[in-house]
């Protein structure tokens, strides 16, 4: 099929895609929750959501508290993180023009992981307050660098530049940490790294949630500024919007979704590379719309790898960070393969 | 994630594999080496200087009396008491060989599961006399003493302890073999949740005094689990080892009465060097197991 | 120094000077554009065309000088209110990330609009509207990126209409059209009815189609007025090193400029 043909397609297949998006995302979290090592099913789902609602659940049985204390939280914090992650690969590759930009490009998830190691090393809490602390303060260490770096109008090149020797700087300084800490140290840094959702509890949701509710609300008020964005620095300005304030800002929430989400959840790429790329395909256009369907399409994404992860072997949880770039670098081989070339 | 992921995860492998490997971490080996050969790769009689490149060597030489020929050893061995005051050549992540050619050691017990591969060959290269000490399994720390008895000059104390040991260890078999079996959960670190798997050296131990692992398969030795698989296996007994005093972060077992551990209060920490070291007080690790499994046992 | 009088300027640029990286860009530039006129900026490459237009369309900050619209600095109003008066087409689009043409053109509802507000029936018609007027409502829904050089700023003048301006400034709208497109880009700006101040490369391009011409060579304003007495053979060889006969075109009466094409004239 020519490609305008298939893009004329896209605009008219958005509603439908909204509409199956939002029915996923409404039906999916009973039926992950269903799945797990304890042989749970949905009616055994609903009805613990039942007894939470009427408030009768005095005395759940344990089928119900797993379903309420463990899996709830645990799809809760997977469809948030992927959500977060999507919005914030959708973010930076707007306001960079860069179909590639992803919060790793600007050293702001190395930052994190700096951030991280030092706490695991100083403290030794693998979650918790202190990972956000730590993990924020870091990424927003190299978004600052960056961005002192990227020069007047805040050129792309520049920041992309600067971004990957800031990774460097951070990559080099965690490896010094880890160099110079106990062994302990080493393999919490590492698991923590792999990524997991495994650590999920109710009382840890509400941070991850404002911040990523933070970024999907001020995301959809600047929605036309950022589609202005596409069509050039210049153009944008002479359209009435602040390239460089909204790039620095969009930049900044971006580093604070990535940051907390890191922390919580540790390593999981490539969902702020993939989920945008897709939706850009199914979709075809940058607005209200489309970014809202990044971020449901990357929470869902997240809740379904979740339950690979936790399934695909007896007795052990899977991380969570493998199977997502395992499934994006291959995704990302097999798109280069197809077309030879990334596009929006 | 980007690209950095890739070049990040495979540092963190190599890590993994070849530096995590001292202290507690001496779980965590996953390369199969050779075992200790047992012979000395230049003949010596009654080694002086010996340089001892792991903590349970350092260990093993001073529980058979050759501790205060030890001039030179790595960052954790801290015990006994006295073995703090040996000068340190080197952690889990580098030897510094010069050091070593100065100290003109004429032993050199080498660890290959947690000193760098690099380091050793060039040990070996420079024709530096080493013996590798590397049990993997509870009996075989009666065959290491032996051999460094043998090296030092030492073999009739080290007979001794060996034996004593090895007494030690089959009374404990037998006094345990036919009781009742005690479903364990020994959590090796809380968050992220890990526990050991039945191809582990503390599985091994566990065994001894008649536990049974709740992980009883999976893919790794120290697999990454979740609390809705302890929950389901419902263990009597959940163990811990300590961090050297290491602030760790608690899981609430608490909030799950359903687990009999919670229920009837079996949850016990353990010291970490006990359990994790390949030496004689491993001995004492196990007593303190064995003593639990009891106290599980009679509670029903 | 020359002017264009007029009684109420919708652009009024007072004594600007713009200096950059130390080097005298433009200087001493003071003119005048009334409501409605449309207006053509010529000169040679390098004249410094791009860089008084990025004055006017609040880029480039003056050094010295400002640039006024309906008699306010447009660099004591904000980027946004700025936008409401003023729409630009850039000689150059970018690829826009596979944007559909319709959500181009949507774009210039963005200073009009506030946070969070999604797009109104009447803004939906008002892009259509636009959509139409340029020719391209069956292109609505294809990428930006796969039209022709042409249909871009054909686009762009869609867009251009949407924002409602009362001044249109373009930067070498024309350039790498052919000549079908030259004409119709024009012709369109034309129609809007609105005040157009434009950088032309084309002399007899910018002869047919404008009101008053400004010439500007090596950062200042040499000769401005109607396209008759700014393209005078004087000013051709002065400005552009170039011999030229200047006489009445045949079918609209405008100057038409007929270069010699001998190159040994050429020589300093």
């Amino acid at each position: 099929m020519p490609q305008f043909m298939r893009a004329q397609l896209a605009l008219v297949r958005q509603p439908i895609i909204i509409t199956v998006l939002v029915a996923l995302v409404l039906l999916s979290p009973l039926l992950a929750i269903a799945i797990g090592t304890a042989k749970i099913s949905m009616l055994d789902v609903l009805s613990t959501y039942g007894c939470h609602l009427t408030t009768a659940c005095a005395e759940p049985d344990l089928t119900q508290r797993i379903v309420w204390e463990l899996r709830t939280p645990r799809v809760l914090l997977a469809f948030i993180t992927g959500a977060g992650l999507a919005l914030a690969g959708a973010l930076l590759q707007t306001v960079t023009r860069n179909p590639l930009a992803d919060p790793y490009l600007f050293g702001v998830s190395n930052g994190a992981s700096f951030g991280a190691v030092v706490v695991i090393s100083t403290l030794g809490a693998t979650v918790g307050i202190g990972m956000v602390m730590g993990a924020f303060i870091g990424s927003a260490i190299s978004v600052t660098i960056v961005m002192a770096l990227a020069g007047r109008g805040v050129q792309i090149e520049r920041m992309l530049l600067a971004g990957v020797a800031v990774a460097y700087m951070f990559s080099a300084a965690t490896s010094l940490v880890l160099y110079s800490s106990d062994p302990e140290v080493t393999v919490n840094y590492l698991f923590w790294a792999l990524g997991s959702l495994a650590r999920a509890e109710w009382n840890q949701l509400p941070l991850p949630f404002l911040v990523v509710s933070l970024g999907l609300i001020v995301t959809l008020a600047f929605h036309r500024q950022l589609r202005a964005v596409l069509s050039g620095e210049e153009s944008a300005q002479t359209l009435g919007v602040n390239v460089s304030r909204l790039r620095l800002g969009m930049l900044f929430l971006a580093s604070l979704m990535t940051a907390t989400l890191v922390a919580y959840t540790g390593g999981i790429g490539f969902i702020g590379l993939m989920i945008p790329h897709v939706v850009r395909r199914l979709m075809g256009v940058n607005n209200a719309k489309t970014l809202v369907a990044t971020a449901l399409l990357g929470g869902l994404f997240l809740v379904w790898v979740d339950v690979v992860a936790r399934t695909l072997m007896e007795n052990q949880e899977m991380p969570v960070g493998i199977i997502t770039a395992g499934i994006g670098s291959f995704f990302f081989l097999a798109v280069l393969y197809r077309r030879r070339w990334i596009d929006g | 994630m980007g690209f950095c992921f890739s070049t990040r995860l495979l540092r963190l492998v190599w890590h993994f594999v070849f530096k995590t490997l001292t202290r507690v971490s001496v779980v965590f080996s996953v390369a199969a080496l050779a075992q200790a050969e047992g012979v000395a790769s230049e003949k010596t009689s009654g080694a002086q200087r010996i340089i001892a490149l792991s903590p349970h060597s350092v260990e093993l030489l001073y529980s058979i009396g050759a501790g205060d020929r030890i001039v030179g050893t790595t960052q954790f061995a801290d015990y006994p008491e006295s073995a703090n005051d040996i000068p340190r050549i080197g952690g889990y992540n580098a030897i510094n060989i010069e050091r070593v050619l100065e100290l003109k050691p004429d032993l050199i017990v080498v660890w290959a599961s947690g000193n760098p591969s690099a380091d050793l060959q060039q040990m070996k290269k420079l024709g530096l006399p080493t013996y590798e000490s590397n049990p993997k399994k509870v009996d075989q720390i009666a065959h290491e003493l032996i051999q460094l008895g043998k090296l030092t000059g030492l073999e009739e104390n080290a007979k001794k302890v060996a034996s004593d040991f090895l007494a030690q260890l089959n009374a404990a078999r037998s006094q345990h073999a036919n009781k009742a079996k005690v479903r364990f959960f020994y959590q090796l670190w809380p968050k992220p949740l890990r526990g050991i798997g039945p191809g582990s050296w503390i599985n091994e131990i566990m065994t001894i005094c008649g536990g049974e692992n709740i992980l009883h398969s999976g893919f790794s030795d120290y697999p990454e689990i979740n609390v809705e698989t302890v929950l389901l296996a419902k263990p009597e007994v959940i163990l811990w080892p300590d961090h050297h005093g290491r602030e760790t972060e608690k899981v609430h077992w608490e909030h799950w009465p359903e687990i009999p551990a919670v229920k009837n209060g079996h949850i016990y920490e353990l010291e970490g060097d006990h359990m994790h070291r390949f030496t004689v007080r491993i001995l004492q690790g196990m007593n303190a197991v064995c003593d639990v499994f009891e106290k599980a046992r009679a509670a029903g | 120094m020359s002017r264009i009088d007029s009684d109420q300027p919708v652009i009024h640029v007072q004594n600007l000077h713009w200096y950059a990286n130390g080097k005298t860009i433009l200087q001493d530039i003071d003119f005048a554009i009334a409501k409605g006129q449309f207006v053509g900026l010529i000169g040679p490459n390098g004249a410094g065309k791009s860089s008084l237009l990025r004055c006017l369309y609040r880029i480039n900050r003056p050094s010295e000088g400002q640039v006024l619209l309906n008699g306010r600095d447009i660099w004591r109003t904000s980027l946004k209110q700025n936008a409401q008066e003023v729409a630009v087409i850039l000689q150059e689009n970018g690829d826009y990330f596979g944007i559909a043409v319709t959500d181009v053109v949507a774009m210039g509802l963005t200073p009009h609009k506030s946070l969070f507000s999604t797009d109104t029936l009447e803004d939906k018609q008002r892009v259509q509207r636009a959509l139409d007027q340029v020719g391209l409502s069956e292109l609505a829904d294809k990428p930006f990126a796969q039209l022709s050089g042409g249909e871009k700023q054909r686009v762009m003048v869609a867009r251009a209409i949407v924002q409602q301006p009362s001044v249109l400034l373009m930067d070498e709208p024309t350039n790498h059209l052919d000549v079908h497109y030259q004409i119709e880009v024009l012709q369109l700006a034309r129609s809007l009815g609105i005040t157009v101040f434009a950088s032309i490369h084309d002399l007899n391009l910018a002869a047919a189609f404008c009101d008053q011409l400004l010439l500007i060579n090596q950062g200042r304003l040499v000769s401005c007025g109607a396209p008759a007495d700014v393209l005078t053979e004087a000013n051709l060889l002065t400005h552009f090193r170039t011999h030229a006969q200047v006489d009445r075109h045949p079918l609209s009466g405008c100057p038409r400029i007929s270069y010699d094409y001998d190159t040994s004239l050429l020589k300093d």
